[in-house]
């Protein structure tokens, strides 16, 4: 398997592509000594970030073993995650 | 270790040797910059404020114009006024005479026969500076005399997983060498202040970090706004980056692992070495100037997106971890680390050739920015002109 993406740290729920991948696409990704591959369910640019642990609505999305933010929706595995899915708890200071 | 630099009168060591033509308010800005075109080493800058502000506003703006004539960058100032401005052009250079006890002297338009009798005023004062600035040889210091600012601008989710770590091992590497190393940037600690607090030297700089977040959101808040507003950007996001959190997250990585020594103000200088927090916006150009007032010599600023950006009183080295940035703007950019995403280079690596690239530029060698021309300055403010 040709590595195309990565995660930082083990308690991390997304992982982020390092090249253009489509829907039905494997990103595969090291992890531990060994590699893993999650078949994509939509389209993630570049850079961009994809589900690798199921998270359910109002649980934290996990990056760099730290919170990026709520997820506003059901995530599962091979989800594309973004804005449209994730939302700050600190954007919004009212 | 040691760099080679030119020694002031004040004691500091200037990395470059420059004569600046300084304006103090919009109106003197272009009678200002045409004195900086008729010297070659002399430079200049927009100056968008110094009139119609608020008390507290307006002692921003002078405290970074005090720290610019008083950067080590700096052999001498020429202070540019019109006449009827608030800050005032005589008053400002005793200012800086009470903090540097550099070459200083002035032109005010209104006094000196227009834009053609200050110009010509200006050029004669410049002229004489720059011929005694090219008398001086640069000589060796240790690396205590060094300051590096660090930045990010137009960032992407490459800038928190290479670029921003690159610059922590180099960070690292300064701190370890006896140098002083700014992390800037307030409203990019959102949603990682909890990482940054644990590194506080003790609890006065840990409540420090957690008291310029607050007044921050505080800020935002009393004029109605929102970050959402305003960060992370339609480039960061178009980046992948998702929220402030991870924005926040990726920026910090830039100061590396060490101990925060302490948290300063925007524009003011540390007195302490080593890690230290300035207390700057999230815009990269009024950072840059903030710790450019602070006697940074030098910055690192890494990029996702691409920027341009440079600075007039330091040179910025602008790193991406984006091969298609780099690709695109190579004439820009100094370093692409994107090696980091294929194995090729390891980011420990990456930071060590960053550190040595700070010394070069340090010992004269220019960057892209410089080779430019490029020399943006923003001056942060509190609130808006009356």
């Amino acid at each position: 398997m040709k590595i195309n993406s990565l995660y930082i740290n083990p308690s991390d729920n997304v992982a982020m592509v390092t090249i253009e991948l489509a829907a039905g696409q494997k990103a595969c990704f090291r992890d531990g000594d060994g590699e893993a591959s999650v078949t994509l369910k939509g389209d993630v640019p570049i850079y961009h970030k994809f589900c690798i642990k199921d998270i359910a609505k109002g649980e934290h999305v996990i990056k760099y073993g730290e919170s990026l933010g709520i997820a506003l929706s059901d995530i599962s595995v091979g989800d594309y995650v973004h804005t449209h899915n994730l939302q700050s708890e600190r954007e919004n200071i009212d | 270790m040691h760099f080679n630099g030119y020694k002031r009168p004040d004691g500091k060591v200037g990395i470059r040797n420059k004569i600046l033509i300084l304006p103090t308010c919009s109106c003197s800005s272009e009678t200002a910059a045409q004195i900086a075109r008729n010297i070659e080493g002399a430079i200049s800058f927009v100056n968008q404020n110094g009139c119609a502000q608020t008390d507290e506003d307006l002692q921003i703006t002078r405290d970074v114009l005090i720290g610019f004539a008083a950067n080590p960058n700096v052999f001498g100032t020429v202070v540019v006024g019109n006449g009827c401005e608030s800050i005032i052009p005589s008053v400002l250079v005793k200012q800086i005479q009470a903090v540097t006890n550099k070459p200083i002297d002035h032109v005010t338009i209104q006094e000196d026969g227009g834009t053609i009798g200050a110009m010509e005023k200006g050029t004669h004062m410049a002229r004489q500076m720059a011929e005694e600035a090219s008398r001086l040889k640069a000589e060796p210091f240790d690396m205590s005399h060094l300051t590096l600012a660090t930045e990010c601008g137009g960032s992407d989710s490459t800038s928190g997983l290479t670029a921003n770590p690159v610059v922590g091992v180099c960070s690292d590497l300064m701190v370890e060498n006896g140098g002083t190393v700014i992390l800037s940037e307030t409203t990019e600690f959102i949603g990682a202040e909890h990482i940054l607090a644990r590194r506080a030297r003790d609890e006065k700089v840990k409540d420090r970090i957690y008291e310029i977040i607050e007044r921050y959101e505080n800020h935002l808040r009393n004029v109605g706004g929102n970050l959402r507003d305003g960060n992370p950007t339609p480039g960061n996001k178009a980046g992948g980056l998702s929220t402030i959190e991870e924005k926040s997250l990726g920026c910090i990585h830039k100061g590396g692992h060490t101990i925060i020594n302490e948290v300063v103000d925007y524009g003011a200088i540390p007195s302490e070495k080593g890690l230290v927090i300035m207390d700057t916006p999230g815009y990269d150009v009024a950072s840059l100037t903030g710790m450019a007032a602070g006697g940074a010599q030098l910055a690192v600023f890494t990029t996702g997106r691409g920027t341009p950006v440079g600075n007039p009183i330091m040179p910025v080295i602008k790193l991406t971890g984006n091969k298609g940035t780099y690709d695109r703007m190579t004439c820009n950019i100094d370093m692409d680390v994107s090696t980091i995403f294929s194995g090729e280079k390891s980011t420990e690596d990456w930071g060590k050739e960053l550190f040595e690239e700070v010394l070069r530029v340090a010992d004269g060698k220019k960057v892209k920015a410089e080779l430019l021309g490029i020399n943006d300055i923003g001056i942060s403010r509190l609130c808006n002109y009356v």
